[in-house]
Parts: structure tokens; C-alpha cells; sequence
């Protein structure tokens, strides 16, 4: 987001520049530059219907609509291996790796020491007990625990992340026939979450698995499915089918926005919210790419901030009261909400902040009312919420508020 | 009966008009606290929760997992503020401390410091690098006009703002200039 006097302009990516040719110089003023990354996100969807590789007729892709299926987990052990090669061995961004499972013919391992089935990204295109590098969501099956698990590999390394997951049929230690939807993440370098949920990839979560122990876990280059056991594992089995296999990977640049604004003039001033750094344009030939000058840094604090609404012992309020974030100080009179309410959330830009919901008494409020932050007064009907509802939290972008959770 | 929700609104700030849906959190509850970098959008715990997930406030969606609140576990009645790339969160019910989080980063909740005074059901404001809690209730369980505030890059203590207006819980806070 950039800022030119009280107009705005958002820059969406590196190659965004901005239109001034509609601005006179005394438009051109200050930009604000976040200093925030930009992460640009793609998704594969349907690999099943790709080209995949299999090592034997354990692991088969059929069926219309296709599938990626472990026939048996438990008839072809340490071998079983199917796999799509991605193409890029170099998937050490974020990614989400989804798939909708059907369970079928699952019966419980007849041994202490079981078997696994494997589903993730991997190094390599042996099967999921081998050195490799990968984030697998894990399915162990022995005669006492049946859930799933997630792990993670860093070569030879094997750790597991926290917990597991069972069904919800309550008889906890037993991962029943059915249809789950698995969602795989990794959230950094580090951090990776399994989730298991029923009825879709928006529905009941059964569990989550997380890891934090994913660091090194590099050259993700192929999608694997595969089987292993223990030596004394015996009985047990299960059909797993895989449909909607789908992978979002999403690649996070740092965006210098003052290198893509274009056609500013001379000594048009640049701030970067985030280091509060401030820059000039230097350059002597206008309408030309940046050359931007360090001028020191921006005072801090130059905020306001505004408390909205409350309960008192046996009453709510209207009540605004304001600070100045950058000077200690008393809480001065704004104004007043336009509705009487407390449990309320807010959401806020650089000029405006928006109350949302609330409650007084009994009364659950859809009620959106904002004010001018720089400037005092009541607050003004802004439009509804979706609902009547309270006990909301808020936060917000440049553009845009969002506010959740809540009772009514 | 009322009942915990997990829906996610939003509003497009400059332009007035009714909300639209967002998607939802993970967890159905009330009172999170909340903060954001702009671009992601943390909430933060919870009456029934000590979830912490987050959205990317400028597509729509559901909410993804960030990690867990082991700190204050589901605590409520706190308030969150951020410097942009550092969130902190105070108010948890019957609670002195102050949490943080790198927002960028999932995973991850660390102690910040204690509050100046304890107060719970607080509204927060921030700017400047600074965040400010104002009002709630004292641990007599009293309404207060206590404002305090923190310097969020660096750790430690919240140290006194100044008073509220009057003493009032439960309230929210905007923040600009």
C-alpha cells in the first residue's frame, strides 16, 4: 500500500507500479511501505490424474475418476512404492499437500509391531522407511494402535511430530473403513501440521498433528505414497484409495516497493513502516525508475488510538475515548458509538477504524459503525454484520477488516 | 442458548456496506484476542480454545492452524497488538502475563513480560511500535481505568500510560492517525 497524501494506491507484486499520471506534484507526498512479504501461491490440482510410478501391483493408479490406491498395506511390505515426480526438486517454500482417502477392508495388525503406510513429499522414490528427505502423513496399524501420525525425515533422521489421530467412533485405538480428507502443510522450514477431517477438507476435524523438526528437509521432488512394516509385524490390512490429490506450493518474495513506484518526482518522500526509514527521490531526470536517498527515520507514535464502547457494573456504553499512542497521558473524549454496546470488535486502516458487533444487556448487535480516527466526533453507521454477534476479535490489512469467532 | 461461532467477517475499510463472509476459524469460540502484519491475520485463544490460527486477510478462506496457546492455554478477555511483524497479547482472564508471537511465524508463543497492574477484558491500541491496554477489570474483579502500554520489539514489563475516561471492561480499540 502506498500512500500519496490522503490517496492510495495498492501495489500487488514486484512488477506493480503505480499510476500517478493522473496526480500533480502536489499530489506526491509520502508512501508508506509495509516492508511485508508477498507470497504468490499455485496449485497442481488432480495428480492422481498424472503420470505416476509404481514399483509393483500393490500401489496402482485406476479407476474412473482416477485413484492412487494401496491395495493391500500389509500383502507387499518394505517395497511398496508409487510415486509422482513433481518435477522441481527444490520445494522448500510453504506447501499444502491435499487428498481425499477412502478407507476399505482396514483390520487391525495382529502384533505389537506393525506396519505404516505413507503418504507426503519426498527426496527420493524409495519407500517411506528408507533415508530419505520427506514430510509424510503416517497411518500405523498394530495390534493396540491404529491411528494417524505425522513425520518428518532429514536423511537418515526420522522424528515424529506431536500426537496422533483416531476416528470418532469412540473406540479410540481403531481407524474404521471410511472416507477421511487429508491436509498435509508445511507452514515454514520448520513447523509442518497434519490434519485429518470427515465430510470435507472444510469439515469435522478429527485431529491435528504438528511437527516442529522439519528444518533441513529439502529437494521435495516427488509426491510418494508407501508401505513398510516391522519384521515381526503379522496380520492386519487395509485398502487406501486416493482421490483429489492436490499440491499448493507458495513462494514468499520481499517486496522493496519504492524500486517499483515509477513517475515520481524529485524529493518525493518515502517511508517504510516497518524500519521506519525515510527516503527521498533524488533523481534529476523525473519519470525515470527509483533512486531513492536515506533521510533518517520517522518520529514514533505518531498514532491515535481509540477505545470504543464497554460495560460498566450493571450497564454498557457508547462511549469513545482516545489516546495518543506516542505521549503518556489521560484518555480524552471522542465521541460516541451509535449504539450502546460492550463485546464489540474493531478493525481499523490508517484513517478509519470500524466497531463491530456487540452486546448490551440481552441484545446481540450487528451493528458496524465507524469514525475518522485523526478526527473527534460520533461515530457513523458504517452498514450490518452477517449476524448479531458478540465476543468477536478484529484485525486488519491496509483494504481490508476481518472479524471472528464469537457467541449469539 | 447461545452457542460458541467460528465464522470469519470482513469489510473492505474505506467502503461502506454490510459485511461479507470470510470463511471460518478452526475452533468455534468466543473472545479471542486478535492482531495482524497486514497481510496475515492471527487469532489468538479463546473462551473454549487455546488454538491459535490465521488467515490472510486479503484472499477469503478458513482459517489455517498456527499452533497453540500452551502459555495461558484457553484463556479470554485479552486483547492483541502488533508492530507488524510481532504480535502481543494481554488480558487473559485472571492473568498478569503477556504473551508473544512472531506473526509470520507458525508455531511459536513466548513470554513477553507482566503486566504494570493486572487487568483483564481489556481493548488494545497500537502505533508507533507501541501497544497500548486500556481499561477491563482489576483483580479485585472491578472495573478499572488503567491504561498501560509496551514497547513491542523488546521484551519485558508494561509500564503505566495514564488512566481511561472511566473505568469500563469488555471494549475494543482502533488505531490510526
Amino acid at each position: 500500500m502506498a500512500w500519496i497524501n490522503n490517496k492510495h494506491e495498492t501495489l500487488s507484486s514486484t512488477s506493480d507500479t503505480m499510476d500517478t499520471t493522473s496526480m500533480t506534484a502536489s499530489d506526491f507526498g509520502v508512501f508508506l511501505n509495509h516492508g511485508i512479504p508477498h507470497t504468490s501461491q499455485s496449485t497442481d490440482e488432480d495428480i492422481q490424474d498424472e503420470t505416476w510410478t509404481s514399483n509393483g501391483s500393490n500401489q496402482i493408479q485406476a479407476g474412473t475418476p482416477q485413484y492412487v490406491e494401496t491395495v493391500d498395506a500389509t500383502a507387499y511390505p518394505e517395497t511398496s512404492t508409487i510415486y509422482y515426480d513433481i518435477g522441481t526438486a527444490n520445494i522448500t517454500d510453504t506447501w499444502t499437500l491435499k487428498a481425499k482417502m477412502v478407507i476399505s477392508n482396514f483390520s487391525a495388525g495382529g502384533h505389537s509391531h506393525g506396519w505404516w503406510w505413507h503418504l507426503g513429499l519426498s527426496s527420493n522414490t524409495s519407500h517411506g522407511n528408507s533415508s530419505h528427505d520427506g514430510i509424510d502423513i503416517v497411518i500405523h496399524n498394530s495390534n493396540t494402535y491404529q491411528r494417524f501420525m505425522s513425520t518428518a525425515s532429514n536423511g537418515a533422521a526420522v522424528s515424529w511430530g506431536s500426537g496422533s489421530i483416531a476416528d470418532s467412533n469412540g473406540d479410540t485405538d481403531y481407524l474404521d473403513d471410511g472416507t477421511y480428507y487429508l491436509t498435509l502443510e508445511r507452514t515454514s522450514e520448520a513447523n509442518y501440521t497434519c490434519t485429518i477431517r470427515t465430510g470435507s477438507h472444510s469439515g469435522t476435524v478429527l485431529g491435528s498433528v504438528s511437527g516442529t523438526n522439519a528444518t533441513g528437509v529439502a529437494d521435495l521432488r516427488y509426491i510418494k505414497s508407501s508401505t513398510h512394516k516391522s519384521t515381526s509385524a503379522s496380520g492386519g490390512g487395509g485398502k487406501y484409495r486416493l482421490y483429489d490429490i492436490d499440491l499448493t506450493t507458495s513462494v514468499t518474495t520481499y517486496t522493496d516497493e519504492k524500486a517499483s513506484i515509477t513517475n515520481v518526482t524529485s524529493n518525493t518522500r518515502y517511508e517504510e513502516t516497518d524500519t521506519r526509514k525515510i527516503y527521498s527521490f533524488n533523481s534529476n531526470a523525473p519519470w525515470t525508475s527509483t533512486n531513492w536517498t536515506e533521510r533518517g527515520d520517522t518520529p514514533s507514535g505518531a498514532f491515535r488510538g481509540v477505545f470504543g464502547g464497554g460495560s460498566l457494573s450493571s450497564s454498557q456504553v457508547n462511549t469513545m475515548d482516545y489516546v495518543t499512542i506516542s505521549t503518556l497521558g489521560n484518555a480524552s473524549d471522542f465521541g460516541d458509538l451509535t449504539v450502546t454496546r460492550s463485546l464489540l470488535a474493531g478493525v481499523f486502516d490508517a484513517t478509519r477504524g470500524v466497531f463491530c458487533g456487540g452486546r448490551s444487556g440481552s441484545t446481540y448487535h450487528d451493528t458496524l459503525d465507524y469514525v475518522t480516527i485523526g478526527t473527534t466526533g460520533n461515530a457513523t453507521d458504517f452498514g450490518n454484520n452477517n449476524t448479531d454477534n458478540a465476543y468477536m476479535a478484529g484485525c486488519s490489512s491496509d483494504v481490508r477488516g476481518c472479524y471472528g469467532g464469537g457467541w449469539r | 442458548m447461545g452457542s460458541y461461532q467460528d465464522e470469519i467477517s470482513y469489510i473492505t475499510i474505506q467502503t461502506l456496506g454490510n459485511a461479507s463472509d470470510f470463511g471460518d476459524l478452526i475452533t468455534a469460540r468466543e473472545q479471542p484476542a486478535a492482531c495482524s502484519d497486514l497481510v496475515r491475520g492471527v487469532f489468538y485463544g479463546g473462551s473454549t480454545s487455546a488454538d491459535i490460527d490465521y488467515i490472510t486477510i486479503a484472499t477469503t478462506g478458513n482459517a489455517t492452524d498456527f499452533g497453540y496457546n500452551a502459555t495461558e492455554g484457553s484463556a479470554k478477555g485479552h486483547a492483541g497488538v502488533s508492530n507488524n511483524v510481532r504480535g502481543c497479547f494481554t488480558g487473559h482472564i485472571d492473568l498478569t502475563g503477556i504473551d508473544y508471537i512472531t506473526i509470520q511465524t507458525t508455531g511459536t508463543v513466548s513470554n513477553f513480560g507482566d503486566q504494570a497492574v493486572q487487568h483483564d477484558y481489556v481493548g488494545g491500541v497500537q502505533g508507533g511500535g507501541r501497544g497500548i491496554f486500556g481499561g477491563g477489570n482489576n483483580s479485585s474483579n472491578n472495573r478499572t481505568d488503567i491504561i498501560d502500554y509496551i514497547t513491542i520489539e523488546t521484551t519485558g514489563n508494561s509500564v503505566d500510560f495514564g488512566d481511561m475516561s472511566e473505568s469500563r471492561d469488555s471494549l475494543a480499540g482502533v488505531s490510526g492517525g
